[in-house]
């Protein structure tokens, strides 16, 4: 038994040594052979829409309800200590610095890394990257590389676009529902917002989630097991690895950020 | 553009005393084979006897755990990532269930490998994919998607997608899997006329004897990992090799066992002994 749970434990850390390095490995490769992807910008902007364009729907909306909520909670308690105008403010420092990039790293993870480890998990297991390469096409080149770069330009841009869309979910129920006056409510966002402490480590934020996020979509969807069943599992893990990558990659970030300043 | 060697040997790939491993598991033991250029080559074994493991090292996308594949007398071990992808180029592989691109048509597969691979105008890249889907008579699917195809179909389309950079060898892996006696007969003719048309070498790797016999020149047969026989149909039809026989017969027990190694059945069963 004993015995039993060490050859376990061995294994464990084993296969994790690997993954390490063979993810490794892999984004090294993406970015070393990343120059047809810039050579030829028809492959790189499909990529932009099937990750960005496409996530539109679920950022706008999700972005407009965390702003509402936002705007809701932060006035009934702003409201207990006179500073209800202040509400403006409080939605837009939780949304540039840590809503608009987390919530739409974890959405974006949801919906496009996923598809992207499933649409390489299902070519792998339909021969479809293999055919390619006995074309003489580098499926790293033509495939793999411009969805990488295709999702990491898109990410900072849609936790722009949550960003911007939770901070007038918070306007139109704060300021056109329940009442509070428009002008104090973006003129104490503009005096309290600083573009370099708050909105530039906002999008440094987002563009290390898409790094991370589209790093393990694809090396999951390239590393899986060419069965229906591995690539369900590899699906399930992008998901996994992603939301517990960002939330970890956002607590060192914040700490770094934020404070001692 | 193209690296061509100009070595013109009469095999146009050489196994010299190849050994493959995956893990622990020899799957190719010290393999010396040779596929003579300008035929039609078929590689006979029944399932895990290393036949695609075959293709795979010719396609150098397997590399060998021991010994020299050669392909047109260059060693695919000893070339650059570039000198590789050149040799592909003049490779063609259909695979057995076709891997076409799934979220693109019929057209848009047969005209993929044109596009990479040269600059063409648009004009000049379409009537050549018309003319590959017309040689293998499906001119008029062109706007279907794969999703729409039957297997023989899929399997057509791979093909056309296949020769479209006129390659000098074709490799076939299980052509004739899952089709119906007609679609099997339809891929045989074209894998037969293909081959004397456009001056090709073809491998194929398949199970179904009956078949490829009628359409083949070579054939090797592979048991266990070895090759254990080789020679034209007339001579593998009289052979008195037992495993050969077993194939061809299609004898369920023989020198291939019907079962996996076991522990002892009673013992299995709790009946002791």
């Amino acid at each position: 038994m004993f015995q039993r749970g060490v050859v376990a434990i061995g294994r464990l850390t084993v296969n994790g040594i690997w993954k390490i390095g063979a993810g490794t490995a892999f984004i090294g490769n993406v970015i070393a052979r990343s120059k047809m992807t810039f050579a030829r910008p028809r492959l790189f902007i499909n990529e932009i829409y099937f990750a960005g364009t496409l996530s539109l729907i679920i950022i706008v909306v999700s972005g407009l309800f965390v702003g509402l909520v936002l705007g809701l909670q932060g006035y009934e308690t702003l409201k207990r200590y006179g500073s209800a105008e202040a509400v403006g403010t409080l939605v837009a420092l939780s949304l540039v610095r840590e809503l608009g990039p987390v919530v739409a790293a974890l959405l974006f993870a949801s919906r496009a890394g996923s598809a992207m480890t499933a649409k390489i998990g299902i070519m792998k297991s339909s021969d479809q990257l293999s055919a390619m390469e006995m074309m003489a096409v580098d499926p790293f080149q033509r495939v793999i590389t411009p969805m990488f770069w295709g999702g990491f330009f898109s990410m900072p841009l849609l936790a722009a676009i949550f960003s911007a869309m939770g901070i007038l979910g918070g306007y139109l129920i704060t300021v056109v529902v329940i009442g509070v006056d428009g002008g104090a409510f973006w003129s104490q966002m503009q005096a309290s917002v600083d573009f370099q402490g708050d909105i530039l480590n906002g999008i440094y934020k987002s563009i290390v989630f898409g790094f991370a996020v589209n790093a393990i979509a694809l090396f999951e969807g390239f590393d899986c097991l060419p069965t229906a069943e591995g690539v369900s599992r590899a699906v399930t893990r992008t998901v996994v690895t992603s939301a517990l990558a960002i939330l970890a990659l956002d607590f060192v970030l914040t700490a770094f950020m934020f404070t001692g300043a | 553009m193209d690296e061509k060697p100009t070595n013109k040997s009469n095999s146009m790939i050489e196994f010299e005393s190849v050994t493959f491993c995956y893990g622990a598991r020899k799957i190719l033991d010290n393999v010396s084979v040779s596929v003579p250029t300008g035929k039609i080559t078929a590689i006979f074994g029944g399932s895990g006897t290393g036949k695609t493991t075959f293709l795979k090292l010719v396609g150098g996308q397997l590399a060998p755990s021991h010994g020299t594949v050669k392909f047109d007398g260059q060693s695919i071990g000893g070339m650059s990532y570039k000198q590789l992808y050149a040799a592909r180029r003049r490779m063609g592989m259909l695979y057995q269930f076709g891997a076409l691109f799934t979220d693109l048509s019929v057209f848009e597969n047969v005209i993929f490998p044109l596009r990479e691979h040269t600059d063409l105008p648009e004009q000049i890249l379409r009537d050549l994919a018309i003319m590959k889907l017309d040689a293998v008579g499906l001119r008029g699917a062109r706007d279907l998607m794969t999703s729409e195809l039957s297997g023989g179909m899929a399997r057509r389309v791979a093909l056309a997608r296949a020769i479209a950079l006129d390659p000098e060898l074709i490799m076939y892996d299980e052509p004739f899997t899952g089709l119906d006696p007609v679609a099997t007969a339809v891929i045989a003719n074209l894998i037969s006329k293909l081959n004397d048309a456009l001056g090709l070498t073809s491998v194929l790797v398949t199970h179904d004897l009956e078949v490829s016999l009628n359409i083949v020149d070579y054939c090797i047969f592979f048991a266990a990992g070895s090759v254990v026989g080789q020679g034209t149909p007339d001579e593998i039809r009289q052979s008195d090799n037992p495993l050969i026989k077993q194939f061809i017969n299609g004898e369920i027990d023989g020198p291939v066992p019907l079962h996996y190694p076991a522990s002892d059945y009673r013992s299995d069963l709790g009946l002791g002994g």
